[in-house]
């Protein structure tokens, strides 16, 4: 049986023999790079969100009401001024608008891709190779682009459709790009320590949604922090998002550009990603190993 | 790569009840070795294989492969391959194809993209699964998905190879052709390779040696070939037709000539005289007690229809292996069941 099976392979010419495969593997080392890595999860995650076609149209059908809604009532009165900003009410709703929708996936994306990964069984191979600061960076960065996408084609449909001109300098085209890196980074961190949680009770929280709600209320996103006072600043204040979209609105809204407080808020920003990520760290940590301890790697 | 296991023990915590998957188990695997883990469901298997992979923490030992740790898990991921005994190849994405996932997993494993290609592309063509590897796994069978986590665990070329139910929903031919490159990679590059399977023959066909394990305990460590002779029995299968038949006689007889015992006997065609018997050697071997068989049967006049040695699979002999040892813990416990109830009485 062996032998007519590989003399049928043979003659047949289609297929390879074991020792052809074999040899070809013996002389090949490890050697791929962190940024390889990284590509890989983030490749990977974008595929599979393109390949659920209806939902990543629905978020972008989402996404484009929401933007178009806004347009339409900025045109209704676009000199409009509220709370006493130094510029239109849309102008200044629109930024936290297109800000939290990132800042929502970059909440959820790490803690709620593991959810999935130990859900559907992947886990445990993931778990193989797993680094969590690679995972969380690809992971996230996934999330991010797929949101950033639908969130720009939105905008280009609406201008293209209603109109909008923006002007802005190149210096703070950078601040705002570095801004936009920290944000997601800081929220990032924030779902890498709930991830922790989710290895060890393997549930997601609800929390997650409690705290992008309050990053949507007190955070600058329909109002300006400078109404708040009491606990809702002590919430406002205890969430990154604030000092990002504050200093946002201070760079494309204040006539002079205040940089010291741009960099104070900066500072503030790394300082959160420095202390949630390395608590994240350590709990993952700790989750991996108790998990690994009591046989509750996946639910298989 | 040799694989050294130190008086390992792993329990569970359910409900507030102790549960022990593996109970102080040693052993030592040396490099090159193909190794066949046999057990009954819920034996430890599972366990012991996820152990060794790193996926779980033991209560108490160690375990070494190259002189390395288990709690290195880093070092230990890097040299080992593994597949999990599973059906539906869950642990693939369903959303991505076959040659993503591939890419995906070598990738993160450490491998250069373009030596993963050139891996995956020899891996799938010798699996005769390179038309499908645009396909999503969620099209897949269950087969070629048990395919795809094969090759998965064979692309980092790995020293060490820990394979539960590698061959689970395979076709006769995948089936033959994953044994020769496992056969491959064990004798051309030395890899090690641990095989827990319900695939006898395929258990019996590729490893030099045999590990039973049961209740979380190992129970036997053997070659397959003298597991087989120890645990079942050996047996010539008889079909004869004797004119003047006595069965007290015959037994006597073949006890005193030809130096075995009768197993099974019964009256096949009693109109033709033509009788079946199951016989066991004792005192001869296989061969001989044949002889002296067809020489008793001759000579007493009759005649022989059928006349064939029975050796037993590795499975009968599994099996057997399980009933004698069930038994024995029966044995045990009805002892200590009858000295407790005395010593009760006395009381």
């Amino acid at each position: 049986m062996k032998c007519s099976l590989s003399l049928f392979r043979r003659r047949n010419n289609i297929h390879l023999q074991a020792s052809e495969v074999v040899s070809s593997f013996i002389h090949i080392k490890k050697e791929s790079t962190v940024l390889s890595r990284v590509n890989a999860i983030f490749l990977t995650r974008v595929k599979m969100a393109f390949n659920y076609k209806s939902s990543l149209l629905m978020t972008l059908f989402l996404n484009l009401v929401t933007i178009m809604m806004y347009f339409f009532f900025s045109r209704i009165n676009p000199e409009m001024q509220v709370f006493g900003i130094n510029a239109s009410y849309f102008e200044f709703a629109i930024i936290g608008l297109c800000l939290q929708m990132v800042v929502g996936t970059s909440l959820g994306t790490v803690s709620a891709n593991i959810y999935n990964e130990i859900i559907s069984g992947t886990w445990s191979s993931v778990l193989l190779h797993f680094n969590f600061i690679e995972y969380s960076i690809g992971t996230t960065l996934a999330g991010v682009m797929i949101s950033s996408i639908s969130i720009f084609t939105a905008i280009g449909l609406a201008y293209l459709t209603i109109g909008f001109y923006l002007t802005i300098t190149f210096q703070e085209v950078m601040i705002l790009i570095l801004l936009f890196i920290l944000i997601v980074l800081a929220h990032m961190s924030i779902s890498m320590l709930f991830a922790a949680f989710t290895i060890f009770y393997q549930k997601t929280s609800n929390l997650i949604s409690i705290l992008y709600q309050l990053s949507k209320t007190f955070c600058g996103v329909v109002f300006p922090i400078t109404l708040l006072s009491g606990f809702p600043l002590f919430v406002s204040k205890s969430l990154p998002l604030t000092y990002g979209l504050e200093t946002i609105h201070q760079l494309l809204f204040s006539p002079t550009l205040n940089l010291e407080y741009i960099y104070v808020n900066i500072l503030i920003l790394i300082g959160f990603i420095v202390l949630l990520g390395s608590i994240a760290y350590g709990l993952v940590f700790l989750s991996l190993r108790n998990s690994r301890k009591n046989g509750k790697v996946d639910w298989y | 790569m040799s694989i050294e296991i130190r008086n390992l023990s792993k329990s569970f915590n359910r409900k507030g009840k102790e549960i022990i998957a593996l109970d102080d188990i040693s052993l030592n695997i040396k490099e090159g070795e193909f190794i066949g883990l046999l057990g009954p469901n819920g034996a430890g298997k599972t366990t012991l294989t996820k152990i060794l992979t790193t996926l779980l923490l033991p209560t108490s030992g160690d375990a070494f492969i190259d002189g390395v740790s288990i709690h290195d898990d880093k070092k230990i991921r890097n040299m080992v391959g593994s597949v999990f005994g599973e059906t539906g190849g869950r642990s693939l994405y369903y959303r991505l194809s076959i040659f993503d996932n591939l890419l995906f997993y070598s990738t993160l494993s450490g491998i250069k993209k373009t030596e993963a290609r050139k891996r995956i592309g020899s891996l799938l063509n010798f699996f005769d699964l390179e038309s499908k590897k645009d396909t999503l796994v969620m099209k897949l069978s269950t087969g070629m998905k048990a395919k795809v986590l094969l090759i998965r665990a064979l692309i980092p070329f790995p020293k060490v190879l820990l394979l539960d139910e590698p061959t689970l929903g395979f076709d006769a031919e995948s089936s033959e052709i994953a044994r020769d490159l496992l056969m491959e990679f064990n004798r051309e590059c030395g890899t090690t390779i641990l095989l827990t399977s319900h695939n006898f023959p395929e258990i019996d066909d590729l490893t030099s040696r045999l590990v039973l394990i049961d209740s979380g305990q190992i129970i036997q460590d053997c070659p397959p070939n003298i597991f087989k002779e120890s645990a079942a029995q050996h047996y010539v299968h008889l079909v004869f037709s004797l004119p003047s038949f006595h069965y007290k006689s015959f037994e006597d007889l073949i006890r005193i000539s030809a130096g075995a015992e009768m197993l099974f006997f019964r009256e096949k065609d009693l109109d033709n005289f033509v009788f079946e018997a199951k016989i066991r050697p004792t005192k001869f071997t296989l061969n001989e007690t044949i002889s002296r068989l067809t020489v008793l049967i001759l000579r007493a006049g009759g005649e022989i229809f059928q006349i064939a040695p029975h050796m037993p699979s590795l499975k009968e002999s599994f099996l057997a292996f399980l009933a004698i040892n069930k038994q024995k813990d029966e044995n045990t416990q009805s002892f200590d069941e009858m000295f407790s109830f005395s010593f009760q009485e006395e009381e």
